[in-house]
């Protein structure tokens, strides 16, 4: 019997009500972009808007709760920005898309910041076990820039240990999602894709929760997904972008006992169908046996909706286990 | 290649070289007009609307005056009357849908809006900006519109099957408009274009489009085509084949980085050469953007030079946007001087 759960991915947008706020409080320039180093006030109004947002997760009845990273300016890049070791350097695009973030540039030994850490021990005291989401060692390598590590190889490892630090900081979670858009849009050489699986190896090692390593804006070097499958770690795929690729992969070279599914599209205000999840969800399950969880999820984060439309995906992801038996 | 060019000569044009200046579009707004705008969205009431209007005007008038003031050839009004570049256009379109403010970056946003059902033309976008600021204006009126591209790839599309049947479909609808305004007189449109340069294969959509949007336009009508923060070399020499006279970019903002990508071909269409930078409230000196001139010379002759800002000058503050076009102007009349005396190498 395969166990059907629903989450998302953040960053989700922050609620309407604070947007005011925090403009006025931040301003609308560089430097009113998150540093870490925010005044009382500021973080009070992160707390308000973070309690607000579990409520959003409880209310749509979504089994596994994320944090929602509304802190976050740069959607990928934020545990780097926030860091001592990193220059924030100008505005450049994600991925070809219409998105920004500021150029991280690694200057110095990337220790552990546990800036996360504290966004989810804040979580905890409002939700048990919440889930956490954190960008990837190869995706956060291919971001970056390195003015001192000093070759790609030794970066990337750097990343890879980088992501350990954090993540191990964690206070108990329930599943660590971590996300990788890179490993679809640009697949990493066979020397990168070694060390990245010895770091993905290492943090799974390291923690007792389920690790899932969660793609988008496209699917799997084969390769990838096949060493993926030996290391027995959860697979996130994006159904909105990739439908008969990711059954490619899962067909053809097997199932993980974890699959977070993205189907619900978190760059459209096209709210999906009841039938539409059931398709996709369907179709993945009848994949392969190995298939023990399936997470329903959105394929990005939901940062990009407004307000009330990231309301009603929530809903729709909830919904969904609820009316097909999930938890 | 057909001259829309010489219609902007003023008669009075103190050189014979001749080299057009203009700005993009935007214009700071005055804070009044800002507040007339607040009053009516709190009150929503008849009075609001009108003393709304009013304000709307009156700004109009008074940034055309200022544009005349600093000395451009071809005006525009600021944009006075548009709330937003996406925005404005989609308000008038019917099938579009607006559910809320999205993130941009940081704490900025805007009321993305969603294409929810077949497109239509809707009511006339610009014409009543256009009649205002002909009865205002002495000098020749440029209109700035969104280009299709930038449309879609600014909406949610829920509708269409992709962002090219999305931008087609648009594009036959700026065509529509364009036709409206020609009717009334305008000869010199520039499409928007920001969305370009920005994917590797969005050069090819942009072309499609500006075929449909220029189908029918009589041959005086000067079209050009906007772009900036782009990636040039995505782009060119690839759109010297888009049915456009004019190819307007940023340039001053990079420090001219990426001027070498036009040298690799001869560049045969007029280009709009962007010498003041809009992110940058220190104004630039004469001699400074005489210099920065110098360099549109060495990709066109003078006769295909246009002088403008990289973009908008919405940013700024109204004072250091006028001086940055006094300056512009004072000097492209100097270097026309100096080609007058031959003080100058022309590249063919």
């Amino acid at each position: 019997m395969v166990q059907i759960m629903s989450s998302s991915l953040g960053m989700y947008p922050l609620p309407d009500w604070t947007k005011d706020e925090l403009s006025k409080l931040k301003g609308h320039q560089r430097d009113g972009l998150i540093s870490g180093n925010e005044n009382a006030l500021i973080n009070s109004v992160y707390d308000s808007a973070r309690e607000f947002i579990i409520g959003e997760q409880q209310n749509a009845e979504i089994d596994i709760i994320i944090e929602g990273q509304l802190r976050w300016d740069d959607m990928l890049a934020h545990p780097l920005i926030v860091h001592e070791s990193v220059d924030a350097r100008g505005l450049v695009r994600y991925y070809d898309n219409n998105n920004f973030y500021r150029e991280p540039v690694v200057t110095g030994e990337l220790t552990v910041s546990g800036d996360v850490a504290q966004e989810l021990e804040k979580t905890s005291e409002l939700i048990r076990f919440p889930s956490a989401i954190f960008p990837g060692p190869y995706t956060l390598s291919q971001l970056a820039t390195d003015e001192y590590y000093g070759s790609e190889t030794s970066f990337l490892e750097a990343m890879g240990e980088f992501v350990q630090g954090e993540v191990n900081a964690f206070p108990d979670i329930n599943h660590l999602i971590l996300l990788e858009p890179s490993l679809s849009f640009n697949p990493p050489s066979t020397e990168h894709k070694e060390i990245f699986l010895k770091s993905i190896e290492e943090i799974k090692n390291t923690l007792k929760e389920e690790i899932v390593i969660q793609t988008y804006w496209g699917t799997f070097d084969r390769e990838v997904y096949s060493d993926l499958l030996e290391l027995d770690v959860g697979i996130g795929f994006d159904f909105v972008t990739e439908v008969e690729s990711n059954l490619a992969l899962l067909n053809e070279l097997g199932s993980p006992k974890t699959a977070s599914i993205g189907v619900v599209n978190g760059q459209n205000t096209n709210v999906e169908s009841f039938g539409e999840v059931k398709e996709i969800v369907d179709r993945v399950i009848e994949t392969g046996a190995d298939i023990q969880n399936v997470i329903v999820n959105s394929n990005t984060g939901l940062f990009y909706l407004p307000e009330n439309k990231f309301t009603e995906k929530l809903g729709v992801l909830g919904s969904f286990v609820k009316n097909e038996g999930g938890l | 290649m057909r001259d829309t060019r010489s219609q902007f000569r003023p008669i009075d044009h103190p050189n014979d070289h001749f080299i057009l200046t203009t700005v993009v579009g935007s214009y700071p707004k005055p804070t009044w007009l800002n507040q007339a705008r607040e009053l009516y969205h709190t009150h929503s009431s008849k009075d609001s609307r009108e003393r709304y209007n009013e304000a709307k005007n009156d700004a109009s008038s008074i940034v055309i005056k200022e544009h005349e003031d600093a000395g451009l050839d071809v005006i525009v009004d600021g944009e006075m009357k548009r709330n937003e570049m996406v925005e404005y256009f989609a308000e008038r379109i019917r099938g579009y849908e607006f559910n809320g403010p999205v993130k941009v970056w940081g704490h900025n946003y805007f009321d993305k809006p969603s294409v929810v059902e077949k497109l239509s033309y809707g009511e006339p976008w610009l014409l009543e900006e256009y009649k205002y600021n002909m009865k205002i204006a002495e000098k020749p009126i440029k209109v700035p519109i969104t280009g299709p591209y930038t449309l879609s790839n600014w909406s949610f599309n829920e509708f269409y099957k992709d962002e090219v049947e999305l931008s087609y479909e648009l594009a036959e609808l700026v065509n529509k408009e364009i036709k409206n305004l020609v009717g009334s007189g305008v000869r010199y449109i520039q499409i928007d274009e920001p969305a370009l340069a920005t994917t590797p294969e969005d050069h090819k959509i942009v072309r499609d489009c500006l075929e449909r949007i220029t189908e029918g336009i009589p041959d005086n009508v000067r079209i050009g085509l906007h772009v900036c923060y782009g990636d040039y070399s995505r782009i060119f020499p690839k759109i010297l084949d888009y049915p456009v006279d004019e190819f307007d970019v940023e340039l001053a903002n990079g420090n001219y980085a990426q001027l070498d990508v036009f040298k690799k071909v001869p560049f045969t269409k007029d280009i709009g050469f962007g010498v003041i930078d809009v992110h940058d409230s220190r104004i630039e000196s004469v001699e400074e953007v005489k210099e920065r001139i110098l360099k549109g010379l060495e990709i066109v002759p003078p006769d295909r030079l246009t002088v403008s800002p990289d973009c908008g000058l919405k940013l700024l503050s109204r004072e250091v946007a006028y001086k940055k076009m006094v300056n512009m102007v004072k000097a492209t009349r100097m270097v026309e001087e100096e080609l007058d005396r031959g003080e100058i190498e022309i590249v063919e």
